[in-house]
């Protein structure tokens, strides 16, 4: 398991298990939810797929795992939901999202 | 508009006995009171045009006090209960930094509400918010608003109780810029003076008394139901376009005041009326047209 933080912004590894940094203000929309950064002071929208790898990321699952849930609840294929979940964690890390 | 701190000595203290005040003024909005006084009288008609339909009379001596108070060499001085705000040659310039100074006092007291830079006015059971910067033509359309028979929250701020999602009555005087005082050139406005600078130039605000238009000008608490970013741009066509529920959230977060003070209830606030509201974009180049674009939105979906 990669520890929390130690990853490189540019890769995700499948083993990684992402978790959401507490202090990040988060409010449920009906099409994704928005997101509020105290230390960065920064707001992010996402859309209902992102706002919903968002919610996964309790530190209980892996990035395989985020993505098979994906997968499901989009009706897309593993290999490209897993793509996209890597993509919005790269981005989640980049904004200081996740821990 | 930010707050400026002031490196100037302090206010003069306030002894009851000694100071003998020209006049006092009292004002309370929602749950805040407080008192402006000078010690001319000739200050009078200028503080007047602070929230002048906000009055009370009760003898709070621990309501915050805001002073206008004359200084050696022709100054006139403004104060704060805390501090020198702006001194001036000129007393009229010192409306503009008072009244926005005694508008996030206001702000500052209700951090339970979100705060948004908007007009609104109400329609039906349902409260229809106008969220704009400078120059999108908000104290315009709230004007238009009210000769046209509605009852108004604002020209400038929109007070939302975010767990009720309901928009409150702000009774603060209508600021009337130079551009927007051309169509309605009949109001003179209770105060005329300069507001500040935008880009190197300053223009003249007006300082309209809503009830001139209207004695019921103020409307009662309603639930937000309309988002309508108002865009004006001179010359251009009146387009209505639909904003999706991501779009309003960056759109309101653009316009919220006092973000640090509340982030909790800000969030709420915004993400509630992203979710409840219809929204749309008016890019409108003529204000009549532009009205009657918000009107046919409104009266066509509550037919639908």
């Amino acid at each position: 398991m990669a520890k929390a933080g130690t990853h490189s912004a540019t890769t995700v590894p499948e083993t990684e298990w992402p978790r959401a940094n507490p202090t990040i203000l988060y409010r449920e929309l009906k099409t994704g939810c928005v997101l509020y950064h105290p230390g960065t002071n920064e707001a992010h929208v996402l859309n209902l797929t992102a706002a919903y790898i968002w919610t996964c990321c309790d530190g209980s699952m892996d990035v395989a795992a985020i993505a098979a849930h994906v997968a499901e609840v989009c009706k897309l294929p593993f290999p490209q939901a897993l793509t996209d979940v890597k993509k919005a964690l790269r981005d989640f890390h980049a904004k200081k999202l996740l821990l | 508009m930010p707050r400026s701190s002031s490196s100037s000595p302090q206010a003069p203290r306030l002894s009851r006995d000694a100071t003998l005040w020209a006049f006092t003024t009292y004002r309370r909005v929602g749950e805040h009171s407080f008192r402006i006084c000078g010690d001319d009288p000739e200050f009078l008609p200028l503080c007047d045009a602070v929230y002048p339909n906000s009055g009370w009379t009760a003898g709070d001596g621990a309501a915050p006090l805001y002073r206008l108070v004359r200084e050696p060499k022709g100054l006139v001085a403004a104060y704060s209960p805390q501090q020198l705000l702006r001194r001036s040659r000129n007393a009229a310039r010192l409306l503009v930094p008072l009244e926005w100074w005694i508008t996030y006092d206001i702000l500052y007291s209700h951090p339970q509400n979100l705060h948004l830079h908007g007009g609104g006015f109400r329609c039906g059971d349902a409260a229809v918010l106008l969220p704009g910067g400078h120059g999108a033509g908000k104290t315009s359309l709230t004007l238009e608003a009210l000769y046209r028979g509605y009852q108004v929250y604002s020209d400038e701020i929109l007070v939302v109780d975010p767990e009720r999602v309901r928009l409150l009555p702000y009774p603060r005087c209508f600021v009337v810029k130079e551009p927007g005082m051309r169509l309605f050139p009949h109001l003179e406005g209770l105060y005329r003076t300069r507001g500040p600078q935008k880009a190197g130039r300053s223009v003249m605000v007006w300082y309209v008394n809503p009830r001139e238009v209207r004695l019921d000008y103020l409307a009662p608490p309603a639930p937000c139901r309309w988002l309508i970013f108002p865009r004006f741009r001179a010359g251009a066509p009146t387009l209505v376009t639909p904003v999706s529920e991501l779009e309003v959230v960056g759109k309101l977060l653009s316009c919220v005041f006092t973000f640090f003070l509340n982030t909790d209830a800000t969030l709420t606030g915004v993400a509630a009326l992203a979710r409840g509201c219809r929204a749309y974009v008016l890019e409108f180049g003529e204000l009549h047209r532009g009205f009657d674009a918000i009107e046919d939105l409104l009266a066509g979906q509550r037919a639908a």
